[in-house]
């Protein structure tokens, strides 16, 4: 799941660089290198592939028009910074529209069928589909900051002090908010426990 | 840290932090010390490490597209415009809520003009509504009689309560201001009768026709019919109503109070000057409202 760390790449710096001075090609060369995670951040805090995009699209746009904002530290924490805030404002804009709900996952289907899954019998397969419906239903039903530190943390693999970069907020926050997320995750899960592999079962043996 | 203290509290605000090893190196074992007695959290650690598993095998998803940015992106400022568009709903509604409360202004203002709130002519104003008043009784008389006669020839009893009841609910019609509810509440029966009379006056009582209003017609209709002692109750219902008219103590009766105290304030000064000022500035609220109705949405649009 973890990309690249950050800055491992030699080139970074100098393509920073150049963006900085107005290079639109060595700007792109950033934006390939990121639009993967940053849409699937994106992608899990609007839970559908449109806004998704849309969130992905205006984030680097923003970034562009922001390289001067960047001074030093890790590009990444800077453009997920962009990227929440591009969420944020998607979800602002939706609520006010209020058509389309996040409760319902949509487009899942599609991204099942992608990704070849390793489960050995079927039954485990379609468990193992059933889970992650169920998760992705119950990320949405998270509120907006915790379901973003669990996003970045769980899902993308930040550390907590690269999420409180992002989030611009305290070590302390992002501790609290991924713990409360992830116990009403699983408070949910375990609601549903008859859909759901045996280990979230509450008679189930952890394993 | 004794154990004591480990165990009077559950760390599980730490719990998360714990299994992702952010946990300071003391705080770190002292909740292991905890798990290590604790049933229940050591439970909750499991299912938080298999929901954190479950988040991370959460598929990737390739990029649906490129993002590259094209320069006629970067060209083009950023698209403001459909956020506007979403907001137009917001200030037309203040807009039109603006508006609604200009126009009620302006309602209560051309009202409280129109009600002797004009100087000299006061008296005269009230004189003419006195009239008013006095023929709306009469109408209240015959819808009253129209009243005791359904009742009296529903019940043909209690023909003696009926008239006052419905005496009263005419009694309200003379004035402008509508029956706020009387106390001693008429009875359905007598609202009834009251109210299918003047089907044939005016207006009506702004009490909601009760479903025994509208059987107060027929029911009025038949007692013509019957007619059991027409000339009784007319004889009873003018001189009640009369009294009520003028006695200011009776029940609710807000137009009488209004009558008299207006007609004390008319030959006083400084009871119009009042009513004035109470017009200006109900004028000057009004000018605000108009004011704000326009110019609060463009500020607002400015701040953006």
């Amino acid at each position: 799941v973890n990309q690249t760390p950050a800055g491992s790449q030699s080139d970074e710096p100098a393509l920073i660089e150049r963006a900085q001075g107005g290079d639109l090609n060595a700007f792109n060369a950033l934006v390939e290198r990121y639009q993967t995670p940053v849409y699937n951040i994106c992608l899990r805090m609007l839970g559908a592939p449109q806004p998704a995009e849309d969130a992905t699209q205006e984030a680097f746009i923003n970034a562009y028009r922001r390289l001067d904002t960047f001074r030093g530290g890790i590009f990444r924490s800077w453009l997920f910074r962009i990227a929440a805030n591009a969420c944020y404002d998607e979800m602002r804009r939706r609520k006010t529209r209020t058509a389309v709900s996040l409760d319902e996952p949509h487009g899942e289907d599609e991204r099942r069928s992608d990704v070849p899954d390793p489960g050995p019998t079927m039954e485990q397969h379609a468990e193992r589909v059933e889970l992650r419906g169920q998760l992705e239903a119950a990320l949405a039903r998270l509120p907006e900051d915790q379901r973003m530190a669990i996003v970045l943390v769980d899902v993308q693999g930040l550390d907590y002090a690269e999420v409180a970069v992002v989030m611009q907020c305290s070590l302390g926050t992002i501790k609290s908010r991924i713990n409360r997320g992830r116990a009403r995750l699983r408070a949910y899960l375990l609601e549903r426990s008859e859909l759901l592999p045996s280990r979230f079962r509450p008679t189930g043996e952890n394993q | 840290m004794s154990p004591l203290s480990l165990f009077a509290r559950h760390p599980r605000a730490d719990l998360s932090a714990f299994i992702d090893g952010q946990l300071s190196q003391e705080r770190h074992a002292a909740v292991q010390t905890h798990l290590a007695r604790c049933a229940a959290c050591q439970a909750e650690v499991d299912d938080l490490i298999e929901t954190r598993a479950a988040l991370s095998a959460l598929p990737q998803t390739p990029a649906p597209r490129s993002f590259a940015l094209t320069p006629d992106q970067i060209a083009a400022p950023v698209k403001r415009r459909p956020h506007r568009a979403e907001n137009a709903p917001a200030f037309f509604g203040m807009r039109i809520a603006s508006a609604g409360i200009a126009v009620a202004l302006a309602l209560v203002f051309v009202a409280d003009l129109g009600d002797g709130g004009s100087g000299g002519n006061n008296e005269s104003a009230r004189s003419a509504g006195e009239d008013a008043a006095l023929q709306m009784t009469s109408i209240a008389e015959d819808s009253a009689g129209d009243g005791a006669f359904s009742q009296g020839g529903d019940d043909s009893a209690d023909s003696g309560e009926a008239p006052t009841k419905t005496e009263e609910t005419g009694f309200l019609r003379p004035g402008s201001t509508p029956p706020d509810a009387p106390a001693d509440a008429p009875s359905p029966e007598a609202v009834g009768g009251g109210v299918g009379g003047t089907s044939g006056g005016s207006g009506g009582v702004g009490s909601a026709p009760t479903p025994t209003a509208v059987d107060g017609g027929p029911a009025s209709l038949d007692a013509d019919l019957t007619s059991s002692t027409p000339n009784e109750i007319a004889a009873v219902v003018p001189t009640e109503t009369l009294n009520a008219q003028y006695a200011p103590t009776s029940g609710d009766d807000t137009t009488a109070d209004r009558v008299e105290t207006d007609a004390i304030t008319s030959d006083n000064d400084d009871g119009l000057s009042t009513l004035q000022i109470a017009e200006i500035v109900l004028a000057v609220a009004l000018a605000v409202a108009v004011a704000g109705g326009f110019l609060v949405p463009f500020a607002l649009r400015r701040i953006r």
